[in-house]
């Protein structure tokens, strides 16, 4: 856990942490956000003891950094930050390897732990490990990047914008990863970053700054939800409420769906389900329970014709991933004019359905202030 | 990791070590000197700088070359490190106008210059060269260390690193490449310079080549320019295979 | 309220300016000939300029202690330094002037070790002053050059004239105009026709990659010979071709002189042109080109108004460093008959008479700084505005 108590940090006569007071609870994701200049990644460097506060003490797991040699604390946080700053001399291997080489640790061991983190990253090791970083994607040398930072195991991680300089496609991608690592590994995590809809996907908390302040250190849902002041709502933007889904994954929501495989009889289940009246639509999954499109019991031929029955969902606007939020939901909904949309996995295979009704259920239940 | 360097290192370089066993098999055998220079020069009656021995020649200048150069390499790596460091930084500016200044002398008035003030001989010539040839790699290092971005230093900081560390694990390994370019515009410049130390009693290549001007003896010349240019060729070249086969 | 730190700079040059309070202020020789015996400052200035002197380092030390970021403390030290500066050339000639001694007639005084380290010491102050006047170029250029200007004035007006150095060049002044003069054709001659044929080259090796590697490879390898081998080996080949054609002769071309000089002065010259111009072919964004044409701009247009104007700068560096290198190179001519103000040098390290050695290195060195910093001027003014020129990548 990391206690900051007080700190302020000038520049001259220029305040850039103003009298900050944070508590960060061990395995949590806190995500610093707020207007360029306002202090966040200052902050950052506080605790890594980058910079050094004019006043106020940080305590680390209860100790105070001060007590700790800089570079020997810095070997035990890991710190990722928006331009990798991978060595170009090194190998991967080699990059990944450094912090163990500081703290020397055993070759054997460096190499496990080299292994373990391919795995983590879900990259293959003989492919990357003797690469250099110029080989690299944008979007590789960032999930290296974070294995370097793990590669001592910190407790804590401090990043600062590290998928700032990645593309949307690839930034997705890297946030669906990091929640997933975070959520094995369960780290403290301090992460910066200027894109809202990040902080609120990846925080268990948020501390919005200003000029040097914490104006509001609440959950996502709260700073949602109950905006402390003009400045928070503004900053969250008008459409909250909207922003709020994000936070709500569509595999807690979703509903069980009828289906048949095209294997089986199709015309026997169509007759059953008119008969029973509902549901209207129904899915048609292939031999290996993928997706194939909705069919309209009401409207087939007898008997089942895929050519003509069948709309076919390989336009991924009709469907959704399981790791997607209710806010892509609504999304597809509206754009596509359909209220109820089908869930399906990485391999295409239907796991659910979610409609309207489940999404109107969620803000129901949790009204937000006007 | 460490055989492709030195493979690529003798594929690059096959013609230079091709040309350094002609060297090393004319320095020791005088006699295609004889032929070639006599068919040259007929009118001739000597072709062989009688003196000293060619082995000895060679052996001379590269002393010279290589005590002056190890000192320069030595020193103006030291001096390029120190002013980009946190406590030489002040001197940054003054040393890079006093070296580019300092460059625009030509090394044949330095080593002039020096000999009121320190004398003939061997040690005032290699102090000479020591001087004019410690710029390049001053230059060097600096440019060198000075172009390692700024968020890799952040990033080897952050991770825990210590100062020398950093210098010598990411500032230096990622400077090499420039570092070396320099310190072969040196060695190669010194190569030259040494020449001319004959004239100030230091012995070396110059001295067939003085010796056939003041004489109007154009095999002399020959024989020490020839010689001469293939040590400045092959030493070229021997290094700029080091600087490719580093990475 | 400005602050009080140390300027370590200062420090420095003022550290290195008492030192050489250490070393001989000046050198007595009886006659051009022999060695002499130095006099350290005490000894050689009468008191009041002695202690002037020491007074100013006093005051340039101080500076270095209490340096204040304010415009009285920016010019400081360069102001001492520029006044050192002169005051060592001046005192010296003084000194020089008053010493007459009947019993040695030819007595030459000239500037000792410790004297140039003083003038060092005083340059280190000047630079110091330099780096602070980033802002406002015109005390920067007064600091820059004022000291130079006085001793220019000073040498001009005859003030300087007991100094050994320039008591030997009265001595032979026709001599030393004729063989500056030759200095200066030759370099120049040798660099104009480089300049020609070396972007020539250029251009060629751009535009052909076959060409680029051997082009490139012979004005590489000519770079790293030895100067007095490559003027050497020039010899040979001249010498030959003049018996065979005894025509040349009349001309002047034969095995030694400024023939074979200005071929390997040539040869040298090649690969800073000829690099650079292949080099700012290089940069130039296509794009940029594309626009010209774009808008209208014929091929000749395109050439004046786009290429050249973006490629000239980077050509002019590679003339400059050409031009730098050739005096250096042309000193060495001298060896082969060639003239230049080589002549000077090697004569007085052959006859073993330091004042002859200086007649010909230190003009040889004011005018390669010289040229340089023309150069660069020359360069700065031609480049368009909101482009940096890239100093040459040092390799």
């Amino acid at each position: 856990m990391i206690q900051i108590q007080n700190v302020t940090k000038k520049y001259g006569p220029t305040i850039a942490v103003d009298n900050i007071s944070l508590e960060i609870p061990a395995g949590e994701t806190c995500c610093l956000i707020g207007p360029s200049g306002c202090g966040k990644s200052t902050v950052v460097k506080l605790i890594n003891r980058m910079l050094e506060p004019a006043s106020g003490r940080i305590y680390i797991d209860g100790k105070d950094s001060r007590d700790f040699k800089p570079e020997l604390l810095r070997r035990h946080i890991g710190y990722v930050i928006q331009n990798v700053g991978l060595f170009p001399h090194m190998t991967v291997a080699e990059n990944i390897a450094v912090v163990p080489w500081l703290l020397s640790w055993k070759q054997e061991k460096i190499e496990e732990r080299t292994e373990e983190l391919f795995r983590m990253m879900r990259m293959e090791s003989e492919h990357y490990r003797d690469k250099y970083p110029r080989e690299l994607s944008g979007g590789e040398a960032q999930r290296i990047g974070v294995a370097r930072a793990l590669a001592s195991d910190p407790a804590i991680l401090l990043m600062d914008e590290p998928f700032g300089a990645v593309d949307p496609l690839n930034r997705e991608g890297l946030q669906a990863e990091f929640m997933k690592i975070q959520n094995d590994l369960k780290k403290t995590v301090v992460f910066v970053t200027h894109d809202l809809d990040e902080a609120i996907r990846l925080g268990d908390r948020i501390a919005l700054m200003r000029e040097g302040k914490i104006v509001q250190y609440d959950t996502p849902e709260e700073i949602l939800a109950h905006p402390k002041n003009r400045f928070v709502s503004d900053f969250v933007g008008a459409d909250r409420a909207l922003k709020r889904l994000s936070r709500f994954p569509v595999s807690e929501f979703m509903k069980k769906s009828v289906a048949v495989r095209i294997s089986d009889d199709v015309d026997a289940f169509l007759a059953k389900t008119r008969k029973e009246g509902k549901p209207r639509f129904v899915w048609l999954l292939d031999e290996h329970e993928r997706l194939i499109g909705p069919v309209d019991s009401r409207h087939v031929h007898t008997p089942f014709n895929r050519e003509e029955d069948v709309m076919e969902a390989d336009c991924p606007a009709i469907t959704v991933r399981d790791s997607a939020t209710l806010r892509e939901v609504l999304s597809r909904m509206l754009g596509q004019g359909v209220k109820t949309i089908p869930v399906i996995d990485d391999d295409s295979r239907l796991v659910g359905e979610i409609s309207i009704l489940e999404i109107e259920k969620v803000t129901e239940e949790a009204a937000l202030e006007c | 990791m460490l055989k492709s360097p030195i493979k690529t290192f003798l594929r690059r370089s096959a013609g230079t070590i091709l040309l350094a066993g002609v060297f090393v098999y004319l320095i020791l055998d005088m006699n295609p000197w004889k032929f070639f220079l006599r068919a040259l020069f007929p009118e001739e009656t000597e072709w062989i700088y009688p003196r000293a021995m060619l082995i000895d020649l060679v052996g001379e200048h590269l002393l010279l070359v290589a005590i002056s150069s190890a000192l320069a390499v030595i020193a103006g790596i030291a001096a390029g490190i120190f002013v980009t460091r946190r406590s030489g930084r002040v001197y940054l500016q003054t040393v890079n106008d006093l070296t580019s200044l300092a460059q625009t002398f030509p090394p044949v008035a330095i080593l002039a210059l020096t000999v009121p003030f320190i004398g003939f001989g061997f040690k005032p010539t290699i102090a000479a060269l020591f001087l004019y040839s410690i710029l390049p790699v001053v230059r060097n290092t600096i440019s060198g260390i000075g172009a390692v971005p700024a968020p890799l230093i952040e990033a080897a900081f952050g991770m825990g690193m210590t100062r020398p560390q950093i210098l010598f694990k990411v500032e230096i390994p990622l400077a090499m490449k420039v570092i070396m370019a320099g310190i072969r515009m040196s060695v190669v410049m010194n190569i030259g310079t040494a020449t001319l130390g004959a004239i100030v009693g230091a012995g070396g290549l110059g001295v067939p080549i003085i010796s056939g001007l003041v004489r109007q003896n154009q095999a002399f010349v020959l024989e020490g320019a020839l010689t001469v240019c293939l040590l400045a060729v092959i030493t070229d070249r021997l290094i700029s295979g080091i600087e490719e086969g580093y990475f | 309220m400005h602050r009080v730190r140390i300027d370590r700079v200062t420090l420095a040059g003022a550290v290195i300016g008492f030192l050489s309070f250490g070393l001989h202020f000046v050198v007595l020789r009886p006659n051009r000939l022999s060695s002499g015996e130095g006099l350290f400052v005490w000894n050689a200035l009468p008191a009041p300029e002695a202690l002037l002197l020491a007074l100013l380092w006093l005051c340039a030390l101080g500076t270095g202690f209490s340096y204040r970021e304010n415009h009285p403390f920016r010019l400081a030290p360069g102001l001492i330094g520029n006044v050192i500066l002169v005051l060592v050339f001046l005192l010296t000639a003084r000194m020089a002037g008053n010493t007459a001694d009947p019993e040695l007639p030819f007595l030459r005084i000239s500037i000792g070790f410790g004297g140039w380290i003083m003038a060092f010491a005083s340059y280190i102050l000047i630079l110091s002053s330099q780096q602070k006047l980033t802002d406002r170029g015109f005390l920067r250029l007064c600091v820059s050059l004022s000291g130079l200007a006085a001793l220019a004035l000073l040498l001009a007006s005859g003030y300087l004239s007991d100094i050994s150095v320039i008591k030997e060049f009265s001595a032979r002044q026709g001599r030393f105009l004729s063989e500056l003069s030759q200095h200066l054709i030759l370099a120049g001659s040798a660099v104009c026709i480089a300049t020609v044929i070396g972007t020539g080259l250029g251009v060629w090796a751009f535009r052909s990659r076959l060409l680029e590697r051997p082009v490139f490879f012979f004005v590489n390898t000519v770079q790293t010979l030895p100067s007095l081998a490559l003027f050497g080996l020039m010899i040979a080949p001249l010498a030959l071709l003049s018996q065979r054609y005894p025509v040349l002769r009349d001309f002047g071309i034969q095995g030694i002189g400024w023939a074979p000089a200005l071929i390997a002065l040539f040869l040298y010259a090649l690969l800073p042109i000829t690099r650079n111009t292949y080099t700012s072919l290089r940069i130039l964004d296509p794009d940029v080109i594309e626009a010209g044409r774009g808008m209208g701009m014929r091929g000749l247009q395109v050439l004046w108004r786009v290429e050249i104007p973006l490629s000239l700068p980077i050509i002019l560096s590679g003339i400059r460093t050409a031009l730098v290198q050739s005096i250096g190179n042309t000193t060495i001519a001298a060896l082969i008959g060639a003239g230049g103000l080589g002549v000077f040098v090697f004569q007085g390290l052959g006859q073993a008479v330091p004042d002859l050695i200086l007649l010909g290195a230190v003009p040889v060195i004011i005018l390669s700084v010289f040229t340089d910093k023309l150069m660069a001027i020359l360069i700065h003014h031609i480049t368009p505005k909101g482009i940096g020129v890239r100093q040459e990548p040092a390799s």
